[in-house]
């Protein structure tokens, strides 16, 4: 006695496989492209957070524990920032500190071990790091002026923070609360 | 020989291409949807970024001379277009609008009190998105005897 079987038409199988093959696509598609948007938000949380972060602790340590900014070696105490009414800024990649002890400390960019990103780190008598390897950090700067000899040095800082593509600008002004 | 063929009816196809397309067209809002306020907060994070980093450079102004600062706006309040990378105390209207990165970034200082002791802080960082704009709005208030 023969058996009656119930199948799929070649037609409907072509037409499934059709259906399936736009819309698997366009389903990956847009997934990738709400997952490419979180990725770019937390980009900018971090990169703000650690940002920030950098920016809160060198205004913080230069308003409450410099005394003055010192050319580019830890033992030196001459004050380098020139007395000028109009600053024309001439930009350094390291920030040497001395503070009220009378200890120098600095902030510059450090890539160790080698193959880490630069972080920003404020180096004394241990390194501290302001950042981690998430982000990166460019156009590390510095700048400082007096308005006359007796007033307090006035620092400029400007950063790049970076993160899968994006980046915020920095810049922060502190003036010194030593005289 | 008539032959029994057996096939979905008209309202059971019409029942199913309706939900089928209700589900389609829900995603495709709910995408849309999350997409822009995916990019609606990355831009709220600019801006809040752009607002911190002026309030940031008017303190350190405020720091460097209290006279200079509240000169800017010594009798009466004023509101200044802050677009530039340094700033600019001489326009209140940003011309072009929405230079800074698509963003357009305004401070407007209240002085207080004669001579001036106390200055009313109002940051404001709008970007235009379509027909709507944002903004984030900053205040803050900067005090003589905080120097």
């Amino acid at each position: 006695m023969g058996t009656i079987r119930k199948s799929f038409t070649f037609i409907e199988l072509v037409v499934t496989v059709g259906v399936v093959a736009f819309i698997v696509p366009a389903i990956f598609s847009i997934s990738f492209l709400i997952f490419r948007q979180q990725i770019i938000l937390y980009s900018f949380y971090d990169i703000k957070r650690q940002g920030d972060n950098v920016s809160q602790s060198i205004k913080t340590s230069l308003t409450t524990n410099a005394r003055k900014i010192v050319a580019s070696d830890l033992n030196n105490t001459v004050d380098i920032c020139p007395v000028i009414t109009l600053p024309t800024p001439t930009y350094f990649p390291q920030l040497f500190v001395e503070d009220k002890a009378g200890n120098n400390y600095s902030f510059s960019l450090e890539s160790n071990p080698a193959p880490t990103p630069n972080r920003v780190a404020s180096s004394g008598a241990t390194i501290k790091y302001l950042t981690n390897s998430d982000v990166t950090i460019s156009n590390f700067q510095f700048t400082c002026y007096k308005s006359n000899s007796n007033s307090s040095s006035i620092v400029t800082a400007k950063y790049v923070v970076g993160k899968n593509g994006q980046s915020l600008n920095y810049r922060l002004k502190v003036k010194l609360n030593t005289y | 020989m008539k032959k029994n063929r057996s096939a979905f009816t008209l309202i059971e196809v019409l029942v199913f291409t309706s939900i089928l397309s209700i589900f389609f067209v829900s995603a495709a809002s709910i995408t849309t949807m999350t997409i822009k306020q995916a990019d609606l907060n990355k831009k709220k994070v600019i801006a809040t970024h752009y607002a911190e980093e002026l309030l940031s450079m008017l303190q350190g102004e405020r720091e460097i001379g209290w006279d200079t600062f509240v000169s800017h706006a010594a009798t009466e309040s004023k509101t200044f277009c802050m677009n530039g990378e340094e700033l600019e105390w001489t326009t209140s209207v940003c011309v072009p609008p929405y230079s800074l990165n698509g963003f357009e970034r305004t401070v407007t200082l209240r002085p207080v009190g004669v001579p001036v002791s106390q200055m009313i802080i109002k940051i404001n960082v709008k970007w235009q998105e379509g027909n709507n704009v944002y903004q984030v709005p900053l205040q803050s208030v900067f005090n003589l005897w905080e120097q």
